[in-house]
């Protein structure tokens, strides 16, 4: 039991420590290539669930919402979200928290700006 | 603990997972809001042809974000990838900041705006006086503002006395405007892009809109997504993204819709589909010469069975059926097209096409219903159609040869009757042609003006026409160097829009206003201050007296000369003064003729064009009818049916030129890339040009993925590397066409034919051989000019 709770203990430090370093670079240089070229191997699921989302239907890539390897961020910023859903963010109740902690990763549902004051 | 690459990727990505989760992200550092922004400027995006309104946010003087308009009509406050980052283009440190004018030496040297404008103005006097009111050209865009287009076309006609005023709308729209005038008698749209809600079968045709007109596709997809029965038809060569959402598919070989449409036609009929009593009502029969009966038309259509026309075209037959039927009785069809059918040799007579589909059917005068032109450029419409920038029109998109129209534009301007030339000038190509140096007697024009566009890389067969522009006197007015400032003699740094404002009107005649959010960088300043300082310089001050500092101000004359003018006919604005247009969060669609007028959906429709009660109209529009077309020239109200021949393309594969070569856009670049291009997320996208080629073609060829491949045409030919796809036919090869990189301007290889009609060349289609070259080379340089002496090579 106490080993379990050790390894968990680690890797979660492992995950947590990884995530704030990483955070906001992007783990591999990604010099001249597609993000494609790599994520439909790395990450096959995100790329589905993009592809079958609005965004992917209307040609929003990676890199409109992550940046690039000098200004990549991991989950974007709700200034990002603000160009497209000015909106929505603006009408977001609890604005200190960012758009992706309720829309995660790339199946976005939406809200209907009629629900908003 | 050895960590792959990949194993790397994947383990961050799960910690994104769960940090999405919300077990482990500092909250508030995602959650950055508005402190980045001061205040935020009411505009209209710089890119395409769909309008869509944004607010461009500003702080400490500068542009530092962009925001979709959530009140805006054409977009709803959704925007594709460009128009969010535009901003980011303009502090590129490449922006052109000072006047330059080319020395002895060949380089440029920087100059007072005064002594670059008075060179201009003086060369340009100089010209004139030598060669001929006509030795001075004017070529322009549609990203140019209404205002500043207006401007221009009137110093030339109303000053010079020349028609010798083109702009690149010619290369992209000018077949759907010869469309709509030769059938319905006024150019633009019936309907609006609020059709697309309310159609119950779409037909898109010569137009990738999931790339080229992203935020359209997007209401294209959600009203397809709410509504999974209504009918997506998508007709073209390629199985584009845009494709993804369609029922059916009519794939076809490049050039040969004519004979899809006329087969979709001949169904219909056929099996009594057609709406006989709408086209009594509303149509003339005509092979354009004479008019003819319905039997002649019937008969005529006889020859485009389903099966011949997939022996033509590639089109299964049994999609044609399909088509055909869902278009006739899907209760509301609504069509949509772009380049594919306007770049063509048959550019006109493809509209004509798509036009009669509808009036055989009643499709149109109704929600839902309409024969809708998606434009390409932000301001094609607005500026270049409307205010008639091109060599043959007048403001009101009127023809210089109609001696009543012509009288009253001088009138209008306050010039003695006869200044306005009755005779065209030249179109695009021709013009070009004709451009040249002092010693070549072969070209009449010695000198032009080049605004907002590109010709050194835009034009087709461009071999043909690069001395021309090398030995001419050739002034460009841009914000970045390009290929076409590598042969100017002089580049006058211009103003970005959201450094100026201005009027764009977009595919849905609809004008918005964009308000000056910053200043210009450097000595940059608006196309129209140059306009307007050069006329003063050349003597037309009373003409142009719009030339003080401040743009708005300026703006503003120019707009309430350009409505003056058009006040009376069917495209209106007199309604949308520029108070109201500041006011409007989504502006005005013409026609409008008074400032209490909502502006106008649907035209030609009783109760909702105001044109029925206008005096310009009123009198001869019987006052029982419901729909009426009242631009008829004929002034019987019919729109034109027309019988028109099977014609294919300019040239069609052969021994040694095997493949078909089509051209386009990706969703990320715009054009010749000079702004997108200078985006960081952009430019990695699409960081050069490609051929995409079949996997049977590249099979035959012995190409695999990212080989370099030679394409050669009887003009030119380009190297670039290979994508192979299954979305394309066999033996059609796509290139898209913003790549810089001299080897990659697949333009030299495009064929210059014009439409004999609307004048379009047909970069659509073109013969080309297609070779290997070499195995992969990493081309994805992100090419652009970043200096203004390098030399065009």
């Amino acid at each position: 039991m106490f080993n379990f709770i050790k390894v968990g203990f680690i890797a979660l430090t492992l995950i947590l420590t990884v995530s704030a370093v990483y955070a906001d670079k992007h783990p591999e240089e990604i010099g001249n290539k597609d993000c494609m070229e790599c994520h439909v191997d790395v990450t096959p699921d995100a790329v589905k669930q993009w592809e079958e989302s609005a965004h992917g239907f209307t040609g929003v890539k990676c890199g409109v919402c992550h940046g690039d390897e000098f200004n990549f961020s991991k989950i974007p910023a709700n200034t990002t979200c603000r160009g497209c859903h000015a909106k929505q963010v603006e009408n977001n109740f609890m604005a200190d928290k960012s758009c992706a902690m309720c829309h995660p990763a790339h199946t976005f549902t939406v809200h209907k700006q009629k629900d908003y004051r | 603990m050895n960590v792959s690459r990949r194993d790397f990727i994947k383990l961050t990505a799960a910690a994104s997972a769960a940090a999405a989760a919300g077990i482990s992200f500092p909250e508030a550092a995602q959650a950055q809001e508005s402190a980045d922004v001061e205040k935020w400027v009411k505009g209209t995006c710089r890119f395409c042809g769909t309008g869509c309104g944004v607010y461009v946010g500003v702080k400490d003087g500068k542009a530092v974000a962009i925001k979709g308009n959530p009140d805006a009509k054409t977009n709803f406050g959704f925007l594709c990838v460009k128009g969010f980052l535009a901003f980011k283009c303009m502090y590129h440190p490449d922006r052109l900041k000072m006047p330059l004018v080319r020395q002895k030496n060949g380089k440029f040297k920087e100059t007072s705006w005064n002594e670059a404008l008075d060179l201009v103005a003086n060369k340009f006097k100089y010209l004139r006086e030598k060669y001929g009111k006509d030795a001075v050209a004017y070529y322009g865009s549609g990203q140019c503002t209404t205002e500043e287009t207006y401007t221009f076309n009137k110093l030339w006609k109303g000053g010079f006395g020349s028609n010798m005023v083109e702009g690149n709308p010619r290369l992209c729209m000018a077949s759907a405007v010869a469309g709509y005038i030769s059938t319905f008698g006024s150019d633009e749209p019936m309907g609006s892009y609020s059709d697309i809600e309310s159609s119950k079968c779409i037909f898109i045709t010569g137009s990738n809109m999931s790339e080229c007109h992203p935020v359209i596709y997007r209401r294209v997809m959600r009203h397809k997504m709410k509504n999974p029965d209504v009918k997506i038809i998508v007709c073209e060569p390629r199985r584009t993204s845009t494709a993804k959402i369609a029922d059916l598919w009519l794939p076809n070989d490049p050039g040969t819709d004519l004979a899809v449409f006329h087969a979709m036609a001949n169904v219909i009929i056929a099996k009594n589909l057609h709406n006989m009593d709408f086209i009594n009502k509303h149509s003339r029969i005509t092979t354009g010469k004479d008019v003819v009966d319905f039997e002649e038309y019937k008969k005529f259509l006889s020859q485009f069975t389903p099966e011949a026309v997939e022996k033509l075209t590639r089109c299964p037959a049994d999609h044609i059926v399909k088509a055909a039927e869902w278009f006739a009785t899907s209760g509301a069809t609504l069509s949509m097209w772009c380049m594919g059918l306007n770049q063509r040799k048959r550019g006109m007579w493809a509209n004509n096409l798509v036009h009669n589909l509808h009036i055989i059917t009643g499709e149109m005068g109704k929600p839902g219903a309409d024969s809708f032109s998606l434009t390409g450029q932000p301001n094609a419409c607005g500026g270049v159609r409307e205010t008639g920038a091109l060599s043959h029109l007048l403001p009101g998109t009127k023809p210089v040869a109609n001696d009543k129209w012509r009288a009253h534009v001088e009138k209008a301007w306050n010039i003695p009757a006869g200044t306005i030339n009755p005779k065209p000038g030249f179109h695009t190509m021709l013009m070009f042609e004709k451009l040249g140096g002092e010693k070549d007697a072969e070209k009449p024009i010695k000198g032009m003006l080049v605004s907002t566009t590109n010709p050194a890389q835009s034009l087709p067969n461009l071999h043909k026409y690069v001395k021309g522009m090398q030995d001419s006197f050739l002034v460009v007015l841009d914000i970045f160097p390009t290929r076409t400032t590598q042969l100017a003699d002089v580049i006058l740094p211009a103003a970005f829009i959201y450094e100026k404002g201005g009027v764009y009107g977009c595919s849905e005649r609809r004008s918005q206003l964009t308000e000056k959010a910053v200043e210009p960088v450097g000595q940059a300043k608006p196309d129209l201050w140059i306009a307007a300082q050069i006329a003063k310089r050349m003597g037309f001050e009373k003409l142009i007296p719009w030339n003080g500092n401040d743009s708005m101000k300026a703006n503003e004359q120019a707009w309430t000369d350009y409505i003056t003018v058009t006040k009376d006919t069917e495209h209106t604005l007199w309604g949308a003064t520029y108070d109201r247009l500041k006011k409007e969060k989504a502006g005005i669609q013409w026609p409008c003729p008074s400032v209490d007028h909502p502006g106008t959906e649907r035209r030609y429709v009783r109760g909702q064009d105001p044109m029925f009660e206008h005096p310009a109209e009123k009198d001869h529009i019987p006052s029982d009818a419901t729909i009426y077309f009242y631009a008829d020239a004929k002034k019987e109200g019919k729109l034109n049916l027309f019988l028109r021949p099977y014609d294919g393309p300019g040239e069609m594969p052969d021994k040694e030129y095997t493949f078909f070569l089509t051209t386009g856009r990706v969703v990320e670049q715009w054009h010749t890339g000079t702004m997108t291009m200078r985006i960081p997320e952009i430019a990695r996208t699409h960081p050069n040009a490609y051929i995409e080629l079949h996997p049977d073609d590249a099979k035959q060829l012995g190409i695999t993925a990212g080989d370099m491949v030679e394409i050669v045409s009887r003009r030119g030919k380009s190297v670039m590397p290979a994508v192979i796809t299954k979305g394309t036919l066999p033996g059609v090869a796509f290139v898209p066409w913003h790549d810089q990189a001299m080897a990659r301007m697949i333009n030299f290889v495009c064929n210059d034919v014009v439409d004999p009609d609307s004048k379009e060349p047909e970069y659509k289609v073109a013969a080309v051989r297609i070779n290997r070259v070499s195995g992969p080379k990493d081309v994805a340089d992100k090419y652009i000019i970043d200096d203004v002496n390098a030399p065009f090579a």
